[in-house]
């Protein structure tokens, strides 16, 4: 009874996971600008991963394995959120995004 | 002449590729004019180029089949005993006694071909200092770096990097000191400890980095560790050549400090690995160390 | 993991490696060429773990996906092949060039000023 449950568990959150992998890459081939493509791959970083290792640690038990599993969820959490910061904030700094978030408040406006 | 302007334009970040001189459009040979040979007007009419790629696809046919049927007259993976020859039987027999190290990967590149990775360490460092000799600015004039957002100061990058820095180089020495226990050596360390140096110089400048990695260390350290290398083998090589007996022995295996020389040769070429990555990162970031 | 399961795994990732290399070779803008370069170095490191070698698998990972692929951007961003990225911002910003963003294609700018012209 304990192992069906471990199962059904791991086996939601794989799933969700993987749906978040889908409909992240869905997003990347998508889009036309590239902040909108980074926050579509962001939710691959974040949710997919999360859910995926949590489904691995469930379905594993308590074993060795599983900590370095919770090692790698911990090192991901901290090294992607940085690196998409970085590429957004050169985007927005020096990049053509202040023409793409005021081509919608001035048709017609001056070229900026 | 042109090639001269042409690398000056490129190391003042004026070089664009588009705009580069491109080959004249193909002339076609008058009729009266009979002084060229067939072969010149061959190539004016642009004939090479089809040449070129034909000789391209034989080519690239060529090395795949030859390839292909190599790989296919060698033994299936995950087979044993029968294909193997007397060198790989010796090996993995008598590996771990003869040379003291678990990784066998380690024993065999640093122990029986110890030469081979001597050669390669070599190579990195040639590698490292050609690029030294062509990028280097001596002269006190800075670089005409391209203006560009300077993330040097930046407080998500810093403060996070701030834990993360410490265990990439925790585990990036781990890694090239077991290299004869378990997966690991010289290389893949050397290149997660240049990986972590680079990091390191981009979070936080080239104050910080340069407290440690500086142009007379970065000397220093890649040659001494060359020479390390070179004296060490040559001891081991003329004592084991000659049968005599050598104050270095090989240890109970699975011990950290045994398997003879194997410790402090990872340790050698890791650094020049290291080195090397970090010495090329800086050449082309800044032309200066 | 049945035995079947490992190898279409290999298979799979094999085939990915083969359209990974090509993409790279035949592809014409540069930048979206290292990226795919840097992403063949990632399905190699995956096939050596596969094929049970720790060691090229640590060194795939650290030198192909890590510091290859920084070496590379240097080389491309001396030749110019950021410039294509590059706008001109005028007095109102300070009249100095800036440098885009390398996951931007670099022929998403083009269409974008024609669009702004087309409204005008």
């Amino acid at each position: 009874m304990k192992d069906w449950i471990c199962f059904f568990i791991s086996a939601f959150f794989a799933v969700i996971g993987m749906s978040a992998f889908l409909f992240a890459a869905v997003g990347v081939f998508r889009f036309d600008h590239v902040l909108y493509r980074m926050h579509a791959s962001a939710l691959a970083d974040t949710v997919g991963v999360a859910c995926l290792t949590i489904a691995a640690v469930v379905y594993i038990g308590a074993d060795f394995v599983s900590l370095k599993e919770l090692a790698v969820l911990l090192l991901m959490t901290l090294s992607s959120p940085v690196s998409t910061h970085l590429l957004a904030e050169i985007e927005y700094t020096m990049g053509n995004c202040k023409k793409e978030s005021r081509r919608a408040e001035d048709l017609g406006g001056d070229e900026k | 002449m042109k090639i001269r302007d042409n690398i000056k334009k490129w190391l003042a970040y004026d070089y664009d590729l588009d705009s580069a001189p491109v080959m004249p459009d193909p002339v076609e040979p008058d009729v009266e004019a009979p002084d060229i040979s067939f072969w010149r007007s061959l190539r004016r009419r642009g004939a090479h180029r089809a040449l070129y790629y034909v000789a391209a696809v034989i080519c690239s046919i060529i090395l795949a089949s030859t390839l292909i049927l190599t790989v296919s007259g060698m033994p299936r993976y995950g087979e044993d005993a029968e294909f193997m020859d007397t060198v790989t039987y010796e090996y993995l027999a008598h590996g771990m006694e003869y040379t003291g190290a678990v990784n066998i990967v380690s024993g065999i590149i640093l122990e029986y071909r110890a030469f081979d990775t001597l050669g390669e360490s070599f190579v990195l460092f040639c590698a490292v200092t050609c690029v030294l000799v062509l990028l280097r600015i001596d002269d006190g004039k800075d670089d005409v770096s391209l203006p560009c957002h300077d993330l040097t100061g930046d407080v998500i990058l810093s403060r996070t990097m701030r834990a993360l820095i410490p265990f990439i180089f925790i585990f990036g020495i781990y890694v090239l000191l077991n290299g004869h226990l378990s997966p690991g050596g010289g290389f893949s360390g050397g290149a997660v400890l240049g990986a972590g140096i680079i990091l390191l110089s981009s979070a936080y400048g080239e104050q910080t980095s340069g407290k440690f990695v500086t142009e007379r260390t970065f000397r220093i350290v890649t040659t001494s560790a060359l020479l390390f290398y070179c004296i060490g083998k040559s001891y081991t090589f003329y004592t084991g050549a000659n049968g005599l007996h050598s104050f270095i022995g090989n240890g109970t295996p699975g011990n950290i400090l045994s398997a003879g020389l194997i410790l402090p040769l990872n340790v050698a070429v890791g650094l020049v690995v290291a080195c090397t990555m970090y010495g090329i990162y800086r050449m082309f970031k800044e032309r200066r160390f | 993991m049945t035995p079947e399961l490992t190898e279409a795994i290999k298979i799979s990732l094999l085939v990915l490696l083969i359209v990974a290399a090509v993409a790279a070779s035949v592809m014409k803008k540069l930048v979206p060429a290292l990226i795919v370069f840097t992403s063949f170095s990632l399905i190699m490191a995956l096939v050596w773990i596969l094929l049970e070698s720790p060691d090229l698998a640590i060194t795939e990972a650290a030198v192909g996906a890590g510091v290859s692929g920084v070496l590379f951007y240097m080389a491309l961003r001396r030749m110019g092949q950021m410039k294509k990225s590059f706008i001109e911002k005028d007095g109102a910003d300070g009249s100095e060039k800036g440098e885009n963003d390398e996951n931007d294609r670099p022929d998403e700018n083009g269409e974008d000023g024609e669009h702004d012209e087309d409204q005008r």
